[in-house]
């Protein structure tokens, strides 16, 4: 019953779907179950893969430990003093105690190498949920690229990603990276798209939170490709660019120093 | 004595009998072979080799099935009992109240635990096959708590059929248990973000209702930690031990106050 409703909620939505605007038109059975909660769904299996990444432990269930088998290491020590503060003015909570023994053990292995494949599925969930999740492709490609080493397939990511998010800095700058890769390098395609995010960025009124990091990342790998052509007219094309973003970035400063060093 | 334990036997033998003619049990199975195996075959973006998402859904599966047999059995015990008025010439011979819920119980428990022992040694033989390691102190540990976590939904199925409809009192616990599972453990975070009597209640129903997620060892298991500390298993085992006792005496005081 409920199968022959899905069904009919999915045709009557491509036959007439401006009489349904309930039902997201030309969506597949996720977007009918689910409509908006497909975003969330697919920003929980990403935490999900990054609890596999940290061996399967619930990061949720880190903050409940016990301050003295703690030992997290990113954790300052400024972190440490307001975690001990704390502690002395909770009381025991056996509940509590209980649930962080039991799902968050004080191990600290990390998914590398060709384990790391164990987050994919979380990160295949997570984008057939929500192809528009810049971080679900990013951090994909980042696992297959970095922690599997397998080029070939952080390329299929990369490019499948970029395909789909055509506007996005970030995608374009993943793929530019990816054609930079041992096995797949192709220069004049990685700079192409290094390109295409600077053409990205020249297309928006205003930056956006989290496009200055692939901007600047693609401005610098530029740099870093006409320096060693001893392409000068190239770098100071950059350089103008990279100022008219932002004159004192830390890219600004590098692409002046490799002016000044021609 | 030993006629007490005659009794409450049979009780228990056919309790056994009821699941396994059911078809329940065979409903399941084809449910999780139509899930599963599609499951198995997946290759996410053309990658092979990744295990630990199916057997983590394999687990949660396994999770859902003994929820739905243990809240179905002990929702049936007396209510249908009841209906039938088969209790009467149960009664009616030498077997007291006090023996007849231990007895039921007992049954109801022994067919939620066959029925889980079966998917476990499923989701053993599919780990071997796969070439894992499987049958660890972890697993052990993990099949004890699942057990304990089925009496205790049967504790709490039998308590709730007299307190409640049959129908309001699973629905009831098939909201409570899955909600407890999931989110039981973050209850002291969301009493942080109300204010008042709200907060006084959160807190409350986080220190009386039942931690089912104590029970709960599929990441240890999926991802190979190893068991849990004997001091934290004993204790999860006593709190399961003591909430299902508490349970079944609250059903004990409501059937004996029980008008037939």
């Amino acid at each position: 019953m409920v199968a022959v409703l899905l069904v009919l909620v999915w045709v009557l939505s491509r036959v007439a779907p401006a009489q349904m605007p309930q039902a997201i038109a030309g969506g597949d059975v996720l977007s009918v179950l689910l409509g908006d909660a497909k975003k969330d769904l697919s920003g929980a299996m990403v935490r999900e893969a990054d609890s596999y990444f940290h061996g399967g432990v619930d990061m949720d269930c880190h903050h409940l430990h016990d301050h003295h088998e703690h030992d997290h290491a990113h954790h300052d020590h400024e972190d440490q003093a307001e975690e001990d503060h704390d502690h002395k003015t909770e009381s025991f909570d056996p509940w509590r105690w209980i649930n962080a023994h039991i799902r968050a053990p004080e191990i600290d292995r990390h998914l590398d190498g060709g384990k790391a494949v164990e987050m994919m599925p979380w990160f295949w969930v997570a984008i057939k949920s929500d192809p528009h999740n810049i971080e679900a492709w990013s951090t994909a490609w980042y696992a297959a690229a970095h922690l599997m080493k397998d080029e070939a397939l952080a390329l299929r990511i990369a490019t499948e990603g970029q395909r789909l998010n055509p506007e996005s800095l970030e995608m374009a700058c993943v793929l530019g990276r990816a054609y930079r890769a041992e096995t797949t390098r192709d220069q004049v395609k990685s700079e192409a798209m290094f390109h295409k995010v600077i053409e990205l960025a020249e297309g928006k009124k205003e930056l956006e939170e989290g496009d200055e990091l692939p901007l600047f990342s693609a401005l610098g790998y530029l740099a870093d490709s006409a320096k060693h052509r001893k392409d000068t007219h190239e770098l100071t094309v950059l350089l103008n660019k990279a100022r008219q973003f932002s004159p004192n970035h830390p890219t600004t400063r590098a692409i002046e120093r490799m002016l000044e060093a021609r | 004595m030993k006629g007490s334990m005659r009794r409450i036997g049979a009780l228990v033998k056919l309790s056994l009998l009821e699941l396994w003619r059911r078809n329940d049990m065979f409903a399941l199975l084809v449910l999780s072979l139509v899930l599963l195996v599609p499951l198995s075959l997946a290759r996410p973006f053309g990658a092979s080799g990744a295990t630990r998402y199916f057997d983590e859904v394999a687990l949660l599966l396994v999770w859902g099935y003994s929820l739905f047999i243990a809240l179905g059995i002990g929702g049936r015990l007396f209510t249908s009992e009841f209906a039938n008025r088969t209790v009467y010439p149960l009664l009616a011979k030498p077997i007291s109240r006090g023996e007849l819920l231990v007895g039921k119980f007992l049954g109801a428990v022994a067919a939620s635990w066959s029925a889980l022992a079966f998917f476990y040694a499923l989701w053993a033989g599919s780990s071997l096959l796969r070439g894992g390691e499987c049958l660890t102190v972890c697993f052990f540990q993990a099949f004890i708590l699942h057990a304990l976590f089925a009496a205790l939904a049967v504790a709490a199925a039998v308590a709730g059929s007299f307190l409640l409809t049959p129908s309001a009192s699973t629905t009831l616990l098939a909201i409570l248990f899955p909600a407890m599972f999931f989110f039981g453990r973050h209850l002291p975070d969301y009493a942080e973000n109300v204010s008042g009597v709200l907060r006084g209640l959160v807190n409350a129903f986080y220190w009386v209702a039942p931690h089912v997620e104590f029970f709960d060892m599929r990441q240890r298991l999926v991802h190979g930690w190893g068991g849990v500390e004997v001091g934290v298993f004993l204790a999860v085992v006593g709190y399961g031990v003591v909430y299902s006792a508490v349970l079944l005496f609250l059903a004990h005081f409501l059937f004996k106050r029980k008008r037939l």
